[in-house]
């Protein structure tokens, strides 16, 4: 399986696409960081008056229940000048109030913790905490699963896409470590893009601040585990889109499910299975956990999302292995 | 006798289609073994089966005297070019054949360089595949089979695509191997012709079944000289013929006989005829080409 590997990471290093992407991740981050630092400075110059009550809940320490309370008390005084949906003449909202709000939470729900949502670190003074806690939330917010959505379903189809894979698959080489070593391929990929996110948010946020930027050392004893955790959840992602482009055999379908998974679509299954059968999915679902593991998480969030990464691991990869090592190669 | 491959009972069933049915076949150590058989007469899956690329539904398998579970170690020993070379077009001949060679361990100091050399791609190593001629990619794929030096070739088709002289080239290749490396080759074509000037045994196959496993020169003797005689009434001229001894021929309808004896005695057998009254249109000697004894065997219609 080693030659395996060293053929795959030979593959990674010598595919255009993949530089091309580590350059979108690079030029995403710096976008991210720069969109993010016009906010904060926003923030700092108060012309959020809208936001007063948020800004106020920030300088309190990100009290999320201050937070809420404030945000109840805009849409309260939001209210009073709300003007009502209305359907043959009926104020929606007056008369519906509580299905409009469980309506509203469950929009909030699907933003917030299926979709891709990134929670920045910000002051209200448009300063952040730390450098790894902004890195951290950008990592948990999942936006590069989008990218290796794309990378791990090009990677892998194209081997047998191109029928490359008759000149591997008929020697002894078991199918298992064919299938595995690309996987491998995969991880040391999903590595090096973090790495690229990384450097470039870190190099980013140094000119933004002009090099006053906390690096977050005090941090760093939280920081290491729950992004080992990420990473988990991120390779679980990708063992999940592989095993649709395995079974498939479709460029296509692998990166339109990750994409659906990424932006939100599972939330709908989950509304739907909650409304219909009383169970949630949402606790075993990578996207959700990827949102819940925060740096402030307690061990029990961790442990579970750490379970949930691996299982799914082992589960996608063994659907994919069975079934790329019973078919025939075309 | 050694053989190198050996198969008993290979059966693939693919839904309700029989690709391959109850194929036995032997290729001893060595030779060059021809395949032929139209498309679609499940040459392509057989050599999967072999090649590992396919599951067999039902049969053996015996490779290099290994069978079942032993036999998969003895694929590394099998090197192949199955339909079309797989090849990745935006990497270039050399890194389609590095990475072939990292995923066998393959590790000498100019080997990629020789193998381009062999199959003449020594100039366009450098060049991405996507750009390669249908010709180029064969060799190509030849080259990729030939990684990690197996002692078996099974080659599918290799020389579609290619001209004259690039037939000529793969021809020159494959015998060279047999020579000089002793190493046994097996190639399916369609140009019978070709095939024919460098395999050593012959198996035709028609709807998945092996038809005929010859050597060259059983197909030789088949594929002999023969006597064309058109006249108005065969049934007249059988007893003629046996008369003069001749027992190996073949009517077609009731105007045609095909003569295999005594093709020398041309003048005999018109003589012959002429006193029995059998009134003689055409007397011909003609050579059978290996095309019309294949089309003949699979049941095609003859060319004009």
């Amino acid at each position: 399986m080693l030659n395996l590997i060293r053929m795959n990471n030979y593959r990674v290093r010598h595919m255009t696409c993949m530089y091309v992407l580590a350059i979108i991740i690079c030029l995403f981050s710096v976008f991210s960081v720069t969109t993010i630092g016009m906010s904060a400075d926003e923030m700092a110059e108060g012309t959020y008056e809208d936001y007063e009550g948020m800004a106020e809940a920030m300088e309190a320490g990100w009290n999320e229940a201050e937070m809420e309370a404030e945000m109840e008390a805009m849409t309260e005084e939001n209210s009073e000048h709300q003007i009502g949906i209305t359907i043959d003449g009926e104020d929606v909202a007056g008369e519906n109030s509580e299905a409009y709000d469980a309506g509203y939470q469950a929009g909030q729900e699907i933003a917030m913790n299926f979709g891709i949502y990134s929670n920045q670190p910000i002051r209200a003074d448009g300063t952040i905490t730390s450098y790894l806690a902004y890195l951290y939330e950008d990592v948990s917010s999942g936006i590069l699963l989008i990218f290796m959505t794309i990378a791990a379903v090009l990677f892998f189809n194209r081997e047998q896409n191109s029928g490359f894979i008759k000149n591997i698959a008929s020697k002894s080489t078991s199918r298992l470590s064919i299938y595995f070593s690309k996987f491998i391929s995969m991880i040391l990929y999903l590595l090096f893009t973090f790495l690229v996110m990384a450097i470039a948010e870190y190099v980013t946020l140094l000119a933004y601040y002009d090099g006053d930027l906390v690096f977050g050392r005090d941090v760093m004893g939280d920081f290491l585990p729950r992004l080992g955790i990420l990473l988990i959840l991120h390779i679980a992602f990708i063992s999940g889109v592989v095993m649709v482009t395995t079974i498939t055999k479709s460029s296509t379908m692998g990166i339109t499910v990750g994409m659906l998974a990424n932006t939100g679509f599972s939330a709908f299954i989950v509304l739907a299975l909650r409304a219909w059968l009383d169970f949630d999915l949402s606790d075993y679902l990578i996207n959700y956990n990827l949102t819940r593991v925060n740096l402030d998480s307690g061990s029990d969030v961790l442990n579970h999302a750490l379970l949930v990464g691996i299982i799914t691991i082992i589960v996608y990869n063994v659907i994919g292995c069975t079934w790329f090592a019973k078919r025939d190669i075309a | 006798m050694e053989y190198v491959v050996s198969t008993k009972g290979l059966t693939k069933v693919y839904g309700k289609h029989t690709a391959v049915d109850n194929v036995s076949l032997h290729i001893k150590r060595g030779e060059i073994y021809g395949f032929i058989g139209r498309n679609g007469a499940g040459k392509t899956t057989f050599m999967k089966m072999l090649t590992g690329l396919a599951a067999p539904t039902a049969g053996e398998i015996s490779l290099f005297g290994s069978t079942g579970e032993a036999m998969k170690k003895q694929t590394e020993r099998v090197g192949n070019l199955i339909e079309d070379p797989g090849l990745y077009p935006q990497f270039s001949g050399y890194q389609n054949l590095k990475c072939k060679c990292l995923a066998l361990g393959v590790h000498k100091e100019g080997y990629i360089e020789e193998l381009l050399d062999m199959v003449g791609l020594s100039s366009a190593g450098k060049k991405k595949v996507k750009k390669y001629s249908l010709g180029m990619k064969q060799r190509l794929g030849i080259a990729m089979a030939l990684v990690g030096g197996p002692d078996l070739l099974i080659l599918d088709e290799p020389i579609n695509g290619l001209d004259p002289q690039g037939i000529a080239e793969v021809r020159d290749i494959l015998l060279k191997l047999r020579d000089e490396q002793n190493m046994t080759i097996m190639i399916s074509s369609h140009i019978l012709e070709e095939l024919y000037k460098i395999a050593d045994t012959f198996g035709i196959i028609n709807k998945g079944k092996l038809i005929q496993e010859l050597s060259k020169e059983e197909l030789s003797a088949k594929c002999s000289d023969f006597i064309e005689l058109k006249l108005d009434s065969a049934s007249k001229a059988c007893p003629v013929l046996e008369g003069m001894g001749i027992t190996n021929y073949k009517v077609i309808g009731n105007d045609t006989i095909y003569i295999y004896d005594q093709v020398d005695n041309l003048g005999a057998i018109n003589k012959a005829l002429a006193n029995a009254g059998v009134m003689v249109s055409l007397l011909n000697v003609v050579q059978e080409r290996l095309e019309d004894y294949y089309l003949e065997l699979v049941g095609g219609e003859k060319n004009a």
